[in-house]
């Protein structure tokens, strides 16, 4: 149990996925504008991240490695994460409307998020075993969303106040994106 | 005239349409590999690489792929290229694969490449499509390289390995997280001022 | 239909081709790989074995005598094609975790050894494996086992010196160590003519081990059946509690042993429980350990059996002193007497049944016993 806990919050807060590992930088620049944009992508994304590494997991160790095409491990991750994005669109057109034409274009975008594909590779790499995996996703998952909430919340503070000239724009997205990370930075003696 | 063109399609992504600096996308994979240049510009011109393969294949192809399913294609042939990079790199250059890590394999959700492939060589010829590509991938690998420089001078007082500064007045923050976003934050910003100040200069001629 | 057919066709015709310039870079870049990561793990051994321009691998090697440590590889050094000597990674645990790489030559002696991980607490354990810090002879503790035999043992601050407040990750290393020599000395010995081992085989580091109450009556007495005895439960001698009081009998019947169960203090928040079997010329035949919570590698010892089992063959009747009846563990000397009294108050119980039962008479006097008493002292 505490060996899951421990990989969990090490995923989520201590190499958070956006302000300590550099993944999923383009949705939390460019969704965070809004906060309901974000969360609504947050929880899409949490979603596609546990699915995808629930399934390629079996598929690399069940498929790719008994037959030696290791090598294939990227090509055929990307696919499967594409073909799952595809099968979310179509439950959430079908089953949820109202989310589905909300967010629009930016579901398709999943399936380019660095953090999907980012996780389900990592989970190879750092050996887990599929329930540690799951974990990982999750945590990291969690983080993804904390992450989107908090800058779009920031975000909305900044709109209020005034940026210096030559800071406005995505620069000083940048910076708070960097206080941020310091910021997390502070977890990382939380787990060993 | 076309020539003209083709120069200035090929000049547009090194500044004016910069694909990080200036639309933004791509920025995953330059954040987390600029701690020192060695890394910056080993990354850059991988990505490179599989940007000019990439949009070469589809121009040619471009008529042959059928509409509806365009964007499968594009991922199987962007991820063959980024695994070929990586199984390249693996054997001939292990330091900068390890390097890289993670980074390596997700070339193949670089936006810049998913995007110019959709937008551009799926539409256009191939040598404009290849110029295109050399023109983005360049335009990344000097942002990454200015990033990298910074970082490394300052995070760990080296440049390409070679000691500059004396261990004791680097910065450690630059080489961590935070320091590779104030670094982009900044480069932003400078950007942004100088392409203001150049309009402005334009706009007063 | 037709166009659905079209587009699986394109699009698998792409796969197809993809895969296939994949399948023939890799084909072309695999070999190379491996060739690069064979190389980077012998650079890694040269470290600990400078001596040689090959390894091989080997797998038929003698597992480690402690459950606890593996020898996760060995490989045999060669120079010139013949064995000088061999590495092995063994990993197990010191204080948390850790795991070595050591190198031997044909003597058995030691060329080098290495941390391939160690978690254990910095500024402490994790010392084993700082470069910069040196022991008294002026080399890093690691390196302070270079020229070493194993056959003169890996004993803490007689053959090496241990890491002054990270006693027990050094001892832990120090076990990791002489598992992977000992069973790399034996290889090479039985195949490459290497020197013989001249002691016995590393013991294991020990464990602690709990019984219930009817397996330790098994243990110490063999196949007996037990009879319980009514006893007094508002009795408490020097403050423990009785928990059970039990005959022994042998399969004619006849009493060989008494067995009473006592539980009282320890150095550990909740205590311990164990149970003491003694004879009827009231010496004790063994105690063992049913409950006990104290800290691990220090207190926790006192469930072990080169421990407990030094309270056999005493007498019910003797003080049970530190240094006299029995050694304490090291760095726990109040767990280790807080359980010797429970073996003193349990024994006596207990020859106190069998002399209703045909056993000897008490002593004048015995029954006015003292206790080390640690917990009074508070």
């Amino acid at each position: 149990m505490n060996q899951y806990l421990s990989i969990f919050l090490k995923s989520m807060l201590v190499d958070n996925v956006v302000l300590i590992q550099y993944l999923a930088i383009c949705p939390f620049i460019g969704m965070t504008s809004d906060t309901g944009k974000a969360t609504g992508m947050g929880i899409a994304t949490t979603f596609v991240i546990i699915l995808a590494t629930a399934v390629t997991y079996p598929l690399f160790y069940s498929v790719l490695v008994p037959l030696k095409l290791q090598f294939l491990e990227t090509l055929v991750f990307i696919l499967v994460i594409a073909a799952l994005v595809q099968l979310v669109e179509f439950y959430l057109k079908k089953s949820i409307p109202g989310l589905y034409s909300a967010m629009g274009v930016y579901l398709a975008l999943i399936t380019t998020n660095c953090a999907v594909l980012g996780t389900t590779l990592n989970c190879i790499s750092k050996n887990y075993n599929y329930v540690q995996s799951l974990v990982y996703a999750a945590g990291t998952a969690c983080g993804f969303l904390l992450a989107m909430t908090v800058m779009s919340g920031v975000r909305e503070r900044i709109s209020s106040s005034t940026v210096p000239k030559f800071l406005q724009g995505k620069a000083i997205l940048f910076i708070t994106a960097g206080l941020l990370s310091l910021s997390f930075l502070g977890f990382s003696g939380l787990i060993k | 005239m076309a020539k003209n063109n083709r120069f200035a399609a090929f000049v547009n992504g090194i500044v004016k349409e910069n694909p990080l600096l200036v639309l933004s996308i791509g920025l995953c994979s330059s954040l987390a590999v600029t701690t020192n240049v060695f890394n910056g510009i080993g990354m850059g011109l991988a990505m490179t690489f599989v940007l000019i393969m990439s949009e070469m294949i589809i121009s040619l192809f471009r008529r042959q792929i059928p509409e509806d399913i365009r964007l499968p294609i594009f991922i199987i042939i962007i991820a063959a290229f980024t695994t070929i990079v990586q199984l390249l790199l693996n054997a001939y250059i292990p330091s900068l694969s390890d390097a890289l890590g993670v980074f390596l394999p997700l070339i193949v959700v670089n936006c810049i490449i998913m995007g110019r492939v959709e937008s551009y060589a799926s539409k256009n010829k191939v040598l404009d499509s290849v110029l295109d590509a050399f023109g983005m991938g360049l335009g990344y690998t000097w942002v990454l390289f200015v990033i990298s420089l910074v970082r490394e001078f300052l995070g760990s007082g080296t440049f390409f390995g070679i000691r500059v500064l004396p261990e004791a007045y680097t910065i450690a923050f630059f080489s961590r997280a935070p320091g590779g976003f104030f670094v982009f934050g900044l480069l932003t910003a400078l950007t942004l001022g100088i392409s203001k100040a150049a309009a402005k200069k334009g706009d007063a001629k | 239909m037709k166009q659905m057919l079209k587009l699986g066709l394109t699009l698998a015709a792409f796969a197809v081709v993809s895969c296939f310039l994949l399948a023939l870079v890799n084909s072309i870049t695999a070999p190379v790989i491996a060739q690069k990561q064979t190389a980077k793990m012998n650079e890694g051994m040269k470290t600990v074995f400078a001596g040689a321009d090959s390894f091989e691998q080997v797998t038929d090697y003698k597992a480690s005598t402690d459950p606890a440590v593996t020898i996760v590889n060995m490989y045999i050094a060669k120079k010139d094609g013949k064995a000088v000597g061999a590495v092995t990674q063994v990993s197990g645990p010191t204080y948390d975790h850790a795991v070595i790489l050591v190198g031997i030559d044909m003597n058995r002696t030691v060329t080098g050894v290495q941390f391939l991980e160690l978690t254990d607490s910095p500024g402490f354990g994790l010392k084993a494996s700082d470069a910069s810090y040196k022991t008294r002879s002026g080399t890093t503790f690691y390196g302070q086992f270079t020229g070493k035999n194993a056959n003169d043992g890996f004993v803490v601050n007689k053959t090496f010196e241990a890491i002054s407040g990270a006693t027990i990750t050094s001892k832990g290393v120090a076990n990791l160590i002489s598992q992977g020599t000992y069973s790399a000395g034996d290889y090479l010995a039985e195949k490459y003519g290497g020197a013989a081992s001249t002691g016995n085989a590393p013991s294991a580091a020990e464990q602690p081990v709990t019984f219930t109450f009817e397996n330790a009556a098994a243990d110490i007495c063999g196949a007996v059946t037990l009879e319980n005895v009514p006893f007094d439960a508002s009795y408490y001698p020097h403050n423990m509690i009785i928990n059970r009081e039990v005959l022994l009998k042998n399969e004619s019947g006849t009493v060989v042993a008494a067995a009473v169960q006592v539980s009282g203090q320890t150095y550990g928040e909740n205590g311990g429980s164990l149970v003491t079997v003694v004879g009827a010329d009231r010496v004790i035949l063994g105690t063992r350990i049913i409950r006990i919570q104290d800290t691990p590698n220090l207190g926790m010892n006192t469930a072990t059996p080169s421990f407990y089992n030094q309270f056999a063959s005493k007498s019910a009747d003797q003080d049970l002193r530190a240094g006299q009846a029995y050694d304490a563990v090291s760095g726990a000397t109040i767990s280790s007497d807080c359980v010797a009294d429970m073996v003193k108050v349990s024994a006596y119980e207990a020859a106190g049944i069998m002399e209703k039962h045909g056993g000897k008479a008490a002593p004048a006097g015995s029954a006015d016993y003292t206790l080390n008493e640690h917990y009074q002292e508070e």
